[in-house]
């Protein structure tokens, strides 16, 4: 593999490493699939760059390795998937910068800070830990159907409070 | 399944909970037909993918207290990983997430554990940053209006550029704000009436309904969220352009004077909009010679902007541009062409492009399935006035008609209209024809009888699919009836033999006499409200027809009593353009055969 195609694998990781934890939620799978991913593109290099849109090239090697990996467990929604993967499907390189990128980051982590405490805890279960609704429903101690209305709100939230601070600080 | 269902299941898909396949196939349609729920699918994928991501920026680019954890062959690899690469979420996440607002709204509404409770915006508050202020109607303290914030009460919002908009009672604006892309307005029930200053390059004013946005650059405009999911929104321009792009992604771009509608299933055209007052749209129907009768029959395509219109012994004809043209159908080589007196026509309620109609002087009855371009004689009548099919029986079997000034002209078929069996000679000896059967079930059939005065004329019931007739009224109705979303039965006497507009409300075994002034058959308007003609004004009714009122302006054509004795003045209703439309026969050609009338909003 030639360094441009490893920098090429190396710009998109963070990208496949989201969408790992996306489909397998555990983020021990999702880093060892993500190895996997890997060594899958050392073994074909020619892909990455015959691709023409590399990122989705890679998601679909994503894709495949984690339906290998949990088969049965492996997500499914087919019909929906359109809809809740909108935001990798439509990743146009539009010219939005890795520090704007950074700025998003940065604006959501403090509003994850702004949440209420148990808001905060579903949060760390459901994506740092990695845990589903029925295992972040038992550590918090309510019912799945609470969690999963609780988990759309938080979003809901976060995504207003992401918003409102990117507009603060463009007005500033 | 309601906006907040399909919201929450995308929440849960995202959260990997399975679901069942219809549940999921019906949410999908539902996304792929609303333009709101779209959206906010858009912003939870856009943020899930956002935490997702600030968490992998944590494993790649961890703590040292963090690192030991994680697998050494990752750690080789991982090498000062850059930060992402470039996304188009930001400009996804500014643009939508204010749609995003539009779910927290409903959510608050559903018990859950993270309680929000609304802070009713106090009178005269100076918010930082506020988009404009709005002052209610008819009188309320004027406020400014914060970013995020809706507004649920009849009043005026004045954008900080100018831009305004009158927001009608009942209407609700789930949210306003004002973002890197542009304004957003998400308007999600009721009517808005806007007069908005040009706005800069690249960020344009987007008024968001549940089916579809219009995207507006400077312009007066007036939007409608009709509160039936299926008529979805009306967008009209007054002045300059608007984008109105539906659900499914398709655009349009509406002019002034021009409106579109955006719903799920309806073709995304421009079309003009109407004059206010009485229009004739007579214009070309018929062709440059007229036979006796005129313009004789009259139909609204159910659930489609297409209108029909037969002229004696001129064919029939079609309005798809709301009768500014009009096209001859039946046209199609090895068709049957109606070429006599088009008499009735009775449309599938299934597949509206299938109709029957009935004709007077020649061939009786016609059937097409390609919505008129093609019709094919049914069986060897002649001279048929009414007809009726048992839509009770997929397979369309059981017709009735009624043969032209012929006593015991009643006849039934059992064959789709191939063969025929007269089965009027079981109604009393002195009846001297009927004019138009109906079928309420397989069983249960109505007829007019002409006869003896008192004694056998009247409307005769049969319950055992025509074998037997009972008299149920002394008056002796005239023409189709109308079966009422509500049951009930609303049938015109025939003229000279009765002055009241008849009624039944129990399948047409009692009937009883309405006052007028209405006495032909009315048509009914979404909503359950009657509308009828008398002379030459509209009436209406909210309340089955015990009470009228005149209802728009004076019709502009005179009633004519045709030689049978019965006049063609009657009222259609086209939903597709809110429109009235009466007609008129006439011994000839004519200028001014058809008009309409757009119903106020």
């Amino acid at each position: 593999m030639t360094d441009d195609r490893q920098d090429l694998l190396q710009g998109h990781r963070p990208r496949l490493l989201a969408y790992l934890l996306h489909l397998v939620r555990d983020p021990h799978d999702a880093e060892d699939l993500l190895q996997e991913l890997s060594v899958v593109v050392l073994q074909k290099p020619d892909m990455l760059t015959r691709a023409g849109d590399v990122f989705a090239y890679l998601r679909g090697v994503a894709r495949h390795l984690a339906a290998g990996r949990l088969g049965a467990r492996m997500r499914s929604n087919d019909t929906l998937r359109r809809w809740t993967e909108w935001a990798w499907e439509n990743d146009p390189d539009d010219g939005t910068t890795d520090d704007d990128r950074a700025r998003q980051i940065e604006a959501l982590r403090k509003c994850r800070e702004k949440l209420p405490e148990t808001s905060r805890r579903m949060v760390v279960l459901r994506y740092d830990r990695g845990l589903d609704i029925r295992d972040v429903a038992g550590q918090v101690g309510s019912t799945v159907g609470a969690i999963k209305v609780a988990l759309l709100r938080i979003r809901v939230a976060l995504a207003r409070c992401v918003q409102g601070r990117l507009r603060e600080e463009t007005a500033t | 399944m309601t906006c907040d269902e399909v919201q929450a299941l995308l929440s849960e898909s995202i959260d990997g909970v399975d679901i069942d396949a219809d549940r999921e196939s019906t949410a999908a349609t539902h996304l792929d037909g609303c333009a709101a729920c779209a959206r906010v699918a858009r912003e939870l994928s856009s943020v899930h993918r956002l935490i997702l991501e600030a968490r992998a920026a944590d494993v790649l680019s961890p703590p040292k207290s963090e690192s030991k954890r994680r697998p050494a062959a990752f750690r080789r690899r991982n090498g000062g990983a850059r930060s992402p690469r470039s996304s188009g979420f930001m400009t996804g996440l500014v643009a939508a997430s204010l749609l995003i607002a539009a779910a927290a709204y409903m959510l608050l509404r559903s018990p859950g554990p993270v309680e929000r409770k609304p802070v009713p915006a106090p009178p005269m508050v100076a918010v930082r940053n506020a988009l404009g202020t709005f002052e209610p109607r008819p009188a309320g303290p004027r406020r400014d209006v914060a970013a995020g914030e809706g507004l649920h009460e009849r009043g005026t919002f004045t954008w900080k550029d100018g831009t305004t908009f009158d927001v009608a009672a009942g209407a609700v604006i789930d949210r306003l704000t004002d973002a890197e892309d542009g304004k957003l307005v998400v308007l999600t029930k009721g009517t808005l009436s806007a007069d908005v200053r040009p706005q800069p390059a690249g960020r344009p004013l987007v008024f968001a309904t549940p089916h579809g946005e219009a995207r507006v650059v400077g312009t007066t405009l007036s939007l409608r969220v009709d509160p039936d999911a299926k008529k979805g929104t009306r967008l009209q321009v007054d002045t300059g352009k608007v984008e109105l792009r539906n659900g499914a992604g398709r655009s349009v771009l509406v002019e002034a004077g021009w409106f579109a509608v955006a719903a799920s299933g309806v073709e995304l055209v421009a079309k003009k909009v109407e004059a206010p007052g009485w229009q004739n749209i007579t214009s070309d129907v018929g062709g440059a010679v007229w036979g006796n009768g005129g313009v004789t029959m009259f139909a609204p395509v159910p659930g489609r902007d297409e209108i029909l219109a037969g002229v004696g012994y001129a064919w029939l004809w079609s309005s798809v541009d709301g009768g500014a043209s009009w096209k001859r159908l039946g046209d199609t080589a090895g068709g049957e062409p109606i070429q006599n007196m088009p008499h009735h026509l009775v449309f599938d309620p299934v597949n509206p492009r299938i109709f029957w109609v009935s004709a007077i002087y020649g061939p009786g009855l016609f059937k097409t399935t390609d919505g008129g371009a093609s019709f094919r004689h049914l069986g060897a009548l002649k001279h048929i006035d009414g007809l009726a099919v048992d839509f009770s029986d997929p397979m369309r079997r059981t017709l009735l008609v009624t043969k032209h000034l012929d006593g015991g002209g009643l006849q039934k078929s059992t064959d789709g209209g191939e063969t025929w069996q007269q089965i009027g000679d079981r109604l009393p000896s002195d009846c001297s024809s009927s004019s138009m059967p109906v079928i309420l079930d397989s069983k249960t059939f109505l007829v007019d009888a002409s006869g003896t005065i008192g004694k056998s004329e009247g409307v005769y019931r049969s319950a055992d699919a025509g074998a037997t007739w009972t008299r149920v009224s002394k008056t002796q109705s005239a023409g189709p009836p109308l079966l009422a979303s509500d049951g009930a039965i609303y049938w015109m006497p025939k003229a000279g033999m009765g002055s009241s507009l008849l009624k039944s409300t129990d399948k047409g075994l009692t009937w009883t006499p309405l006052p007028g002034p209405v006495r032909t058959t009315p048509v009914e308007l979404p909503g359950g409200r009657l509308v009828g003609v008398y002379e030459q004004q509209l009436y209406v009714s909210s309340n089955g027809g015990a009470g009228w009122e005149k209802f728009g302006d004076p019709i502009p054509i005179k009633p004519v009593r045709t030689f049978t004795g019965m006049t063609y003045e009657m009222a259609a209703y086209s939903d597709a353009r809110r429109t009235l439309y009466v007609w008129r026969g006439s011994p000839g050609k004519i200028a001014d055969a058809i008009f309409r009338w757009v119903v106020p909003e």
